[in-house]
């Protein structure tokens, strides 16, 4: 069982917060030159796979980001 | 990157050899891409370049674009790229779960009371939030 100190829970805290600071995530419309109303497929680079539609109302949102990692995307089939 | 060093070329040999990032490298569609997002808060790297001297401030986050040409099997018009330069792992669901967990000491107790969300919660712990934040 893990139990979390005090300290531990401060720390974790102040990290949650930072971490919603930021986002892994974009619309359609965010990115430059992408005109899509009705969504694109998108591919993982460095799964090797499709992560299936985005849509232009719902855009992308990473499930998580390791540390000093990324999510590479390529985009097809935008309508 | 020292190529010579074997132990650290084994370890980034399956990104370097990626053939679908390769190809996102080697195609061009009339501009090679740039930054859409960043974070305010930066993330400082040091050294960043030869000269140990050298240090170098990054957005936490920070998202690129490239358009592609369409030449690829999927036929691909657009490269995204969703940078993590932090020291933490990004868990958007931790963020919104163990908010609210501020008083549960216990995966055990975290899953109990998020009983839906059992999942997530206990993935948070296992793999991000609790080992991320007690380094």
């Amino acid at each position: 069982m893990i139990i979390l100190p005090r300290q531990a829970r401060d720390k974790h805290r102040e990290n949650t917060q930072k971490r919603v600071a930021f986002s892994y995530s974009f619309k359609l419309s965010d990115v430059p030159g992408l005109h899509s109303t009705g969504g694109c497929t998108a591919y993982s680079v460095w799964e090797g796979k499709s992560l299936g539609q985005v849509t232009a109302d719902d855009g992308f949102a990473a499930k998580a980001v390791g540390s000093r990692d990324s999510v590479f995307l390529t985009l097809s089939g935008c309508q | 990157m020292n190529f010579s060093d074997t132990q650290n070329l084994k370890k980034h040999w399956e990104t370097i050899t990626n053939l679908d990032a390769i190809e996102v490298n080697q195609d061009y569609a009339g501009f090679s891409g740039s930054m859409f997002y960043n974070s305010t808060e930066t993330e400082q790297f040091k050294p960043c370049s030869w000269w140990a001297r050298d240090d170098c401030k990054f957005p936490v986050a920070m998202s690129w674009y490239k358009p592609l040409s369409g030449r690829d099997a999927r036929k691909s018009t657009m490269a995204v790229l969703l940078m993590n330069n932090g020291m933490s792992m990004y868990l958007p669901y931790c963020a919104v779960s163990v908010h609210h967990l501020n008083d549960i000491a216990t995966p055990r107790d975290a899953a109990r009371e998020f009983q839906p969300f059992q999942e997530v919660v206990r993935f948070c712990f296992v793999a991000g939030a609790a080992s991320a934040d007690l380094r």
